[in-house]
């Protein structure tokens, strides 16, 4: 990442620990990296490695114990106006008192007049295909239509960064395909850096422009891989391409590896 | 059916601190808030007279000195005494019924009209002809807290039948258990939750009815004892008498939430998480 | 944390009725056949039946156990229905003892819900303002409620106020106790939502936390309604003048048993109609409601 371009969003030296009955434990220590405008960034990790706890830091939903988090190049101390946010459990980030467009426009409520929140609100649903459902509740959709609308959601703030936590961890493979085409179109479309939590590497090389594979107890960024695809991506083509394979064996192993191990070959990221 | 309530949402009723170690500083504010509403308990005192409302000094004093006669405790002892009875009573009825009740389409079926009228009778309506069949006595009060009591408890039982773990019931029948073991071992365990539950409404519904029956019905207790002294202008005597009724209400909570943590140990609204 | 469920509705005997296929709504499948309507008539009344064989045969048993009782405590039930039709509806006492009674309940327990809401709302925001005042509400909502009534005699007397008082008192505590659990036990993820998206705090208040609160709130209000109902028999068995309490009350004290009778069965069909009420409020209220949902897409 060259310090030429502005981060829209970054991690600087990033720590954090909490408090247990048997004392400090430590989950992140020294997390860097930045993102840049337009960039999809996958982060990748074994089960319980912090990925969470980065995201909620990036989020402005707790506050890191060392280091911060920078965006737009300032210090944030809460969430950011600039930063959405689309979590993994859908069925309980949506409210079910609301019927869609109303959770879709909720973010906005009281900020700015009802006539343009409606206007927003639908200009979202229509760019994640579910202006038909506007009126109905979440509960009556579908889990990839749930989180659909939770993408919608986050889109009705006209975010510079999108991030998502295991977005696509709950739904099924084929929804999971089309739901991964239509964040990769949103991105095309709008410009916005997407910052995607996962532990799917496939869903992590496909994609990104960059993956970052956390390790280490406490964790920091083990490797940070560039993925040459371009913008243009397909589920099968982009797949079947042989860098794909290599990348996918390198994650892996990054993934797997002890502690201890270096980050080796693999396109460090410029 | 209606009316039932989750255990994991009525487990412990204001919980703002369930394994937090209690600092000096806490008991501090604590102590504060009580010292506030003792002073605006003295206030109203001021404002309203003592004729009306007796000091907190005046009330502590008649209540050190009815704690020294035998009357009190016979009254503490009866209201007590006819609500553990009731509630006894209500268990043993009320629990088993549901139990069968909930455990069979039919019978919920059945039953579900004639429950559903017969609990939102107002028990206290029972007081008049009580006192006529049985007098103003200990066993009218019995027969009214049976008879407001057994509702919770069997609603919560037939809820605690049906909400039992479908997955369990699986289990049950992949291991080839017992109809025995699979009631023995999984469906009362698991039904423990609720029943608690219901025993906590019961126990209240059961000390409401209890000195109603005494203020309306005359049966020997505390609430006869508040009647007499609010008669015979006794205020101080009455009002240390409702802190009496207020304290056995307490420890009838506490009873039931100990009893909570004693048998819950395993479910997700007492273990500790470890947050 | 999943949704707080603290209700279920009625289950339909069709969930067990082995033919059936009723959706949880308990409408009928469609039917394209003359002999399909027959049959899902018969289907009908073979549920209604289901459901109301029992109350008819304890009423039948209450009517001809009775019919020749020479008990004075018991006098045959066509008696007292006869009786309930003079005295409540021909003789107007439905507005004249029953109408107040009901206003008084209703005031007070109004009264209960807007002052328990309001400050379970406030304590459950305020977690240390909670833990302060947590010895005193413990001991405030343990005192059972009819053990107020003398000292409120004392202290505002005999009238409708006092009544009001007693009524307001005894109904606030399930209400605040509730709405405190509810408001605290919100689900993580929907507080992370407020927080992300950064809420306003007046829309954080009533568009998630009250909303996400509500099912346990009504479980509270409803408690709370029996309360007020006996509060409100209670609080007119001592001293009052006219009200459905004072009206059983001397009817026992007059001997005038059957009257009494009368009173009772009125007072059954008074909590029976409030809680019908009471139901359909909260199907209103809690229409998104995982316990309450007709059946969409999914």
């Amino acid at each position: 990442m060259s310090s030429q371009t502005a981060a829209v969003i970054e991690a600087v030296g990033l720590g954090h620990a909490y408090q247990t009955a048997a004392g400090t434990a430590a989950i992140l220590r020294d997390l860097q990296f930045a993102v840049a405008p337009g960039e999809f960034v996958c982060i990748v990790g074994s089960s319980g490695v912090g990925k969470t706890t980065l995201l909620r830091c990036l989020a402005g939903l707790q506050a890191p114990s060392e280091g911060f988090v920078a965006v737009e190049g300032s210090k944030i101390a809460g969430p950011s106006a600039a930063v959405s946010l689309v979590f993994q459990d859908y069925s309980r980030s949506l409210l079910p008192w609301l019927s869609v467009i109303d959770n879709v426009m909720l973010p906005l409520k009281g900020r700015v007049a009802r006539s343009l929140r409606t206007t927003r609100a639908l200009r979202a649903l229509a760019d994640v295909g579910l202006t038909d459902a506007r009126d109905s509740y979440p509960w009556q959709l579908s889990g990839g239509m749930q989180q659909r609308v939770a993408i919608a959601r986050a889109l009705v703030f006209e975010p510079r960064v999108l991030l998502m936590d295991e977005p696509f961890a709950s739904v099924d493979a084929q929804t999971r395909e089309s739901l991964e085409d239509l964040v990769l179109r949103i991105r095309n479309d709008e410009g916005q850096s997407v910052v995607l939590i996962t532990h799917d590497i496939d869903e992590a090389i496909y994609l990104a422009d960059r993956v970052i594979v956390l390790g280490g107890r406490p964790a920091s960024v083990r490797a940070d891989l560039a993925v040459p695809f371009g913008r243009e991506r397909d589920q099968l083509a982009t797949k079947a391409e042989p860098r794909f394979a290599e990348l996918r064996a390198e994650v892996h192993r990054l993934i797997s590896a002890p502690a201890a191990a270096p980050a080796t070959t693999g396109g460090v990221t410029s | 059916m209606v009316m039932t309530v989750h255990p994991v949402h009525q487990a412990a009723p204001f919980a703002s601190s369930r394994r937090r170690r209690p600092s000096a500083v806490r008991w501090g504010w604590r102590a504060a808030a009580v010292i506030v509403s003792l002073a605006l308990w003295q206030a109203a005192t001021i404002l309203l007279g003592d004729t009306v409302v007796p000091s907190p000094g005046e009330t502590v004093v008649a209540l050190g000195q009815l704690v020294a006669t035998g009357a009190f405790w016979a009254a503490v002892g009866a209201t007590v005494g006819s609500t553990l009875v009731g509630l006894a009573i209500a268990i043993v009825v009320a629990v088993p019924l549901g139990l069968l009740a909930g455990s069979g389409g039919f019978a919920t079926a059945s039953t579900r009209l004639s429950v559903d009228f017969l609990r939102t009778i107002p028990p206290v309506t029972l007081i008049p002809l009580a006192v006529l069949l049985y007098g103003p006595s200990a066993e009218m009060q019995v027969v009214l807290i049976v008879f407001g009591s057994v509702w919770p408890l069997f609603l919560q039982a037939v809820y605690a039948v049906r909400e039992v773990d479908p997955l369990l019931r699986d289990v049950s029948r992949a291991f080839r258990l017992s109809r025995r073991s699979l009631w023995v071992d999984i469906v009362l365990p698991s039904s423990t939750p609720f029943l608690l539950t219901g025993l906590r409404v019961a126990s209240t519904i059961a000390l409401l009815l209890a000195v109603a029956a005494e203020l309306i019905g005359n049966a020997p207790g505390v609430g006869r004892e508040i009647a007499l002294a609010q008669l015979g202008a006794q205020v101080p005597t009455a009002y240390a008498y409702v802190v009496v009724a207020a304290l056995l209400g307490v420890a009838l909570n506490l009873g039931v939430a100990v009893a909570q943590r004693r048998m819950l140990f395993w479910h997700p609204s007492v273990r500790t998480e470890g947050r | 944390m999943t949704s707080t469920v603290t209700h279920r509705p009625a289950r339909d005997a069709a969930t067990t009725a082995p033919n059936a296929s009723v959706t949880a709504a308990g409408q009928m499948p469609p039917s394209t056949t003359a002999g399909g309507t027959r049959r899902r008539l018969g289907l009908l009344l073979g549920r209604v039946a289901l459901e109301v064989w029992l109350p008819v045969v304890l009423v039948g048993v209450w009517w001809f156990a009775s019919a020749n009782s020479t008990s004075p405590f018991f006098p045959p039930l066509q008696k007292i229905l006869a009786k309930t039709w003079q005295v409540w509806v021909v003789q107007g006492r439905v507005s004249s003892d029953l109408l107040p009674s009901i206003l008084n309940l209703l005031a007070g327990y109004g009264i209960a819900v807007i002052v328990g809401v309001a400050a379970g709302l406030a304590l459950g925001l305020l977690p240390r303002l909670l833990d302060a005042v947590e010895p005193e509400l413990e001991f405030l909502r343990a005192v059972p409620a009819v053990a107020i009534l003398p000292i409120a005699i004392i202290a505002i007397g005999l009238g409708d106020d006092m009544r009001i008082a007693v009524i307001a008192f005894g109904a606030l505590w399930p209400i605040l106790v509730n709405t405190v659990a509810g408001v605290r036990s919100t689900d993580p993820v929907v507080r992370d939502v407020s927080t992300a998206f950064r809420l306003k705090p007046a829309i954080a208040l009533f568009s998630v936390r009250l909303p996400s609160a509500a099912p346990q709130i009504l479980a509270g209000a409803r408690t709370a309604l029996s309360i007020a109902v006996v509060l409100i028999v209670v609080s007119e068995m001592s001293g009052a003048y006219r009200g459905i309490g004072n009206f059983v009350l001397a009817a026992q004290r007059n001997y005038a048993i059957t009257d009494m009778w009368t009173g009772m069965i009125v007072l059954g069909l008074l909590g029976y109609a409030l809680n019908l009420v009471f139901r359909v409020v909260e199907a209103r209220l809690l229409a998104w409601h995982p316990a309450y949902r007709k059946k969409g897409v999914k």
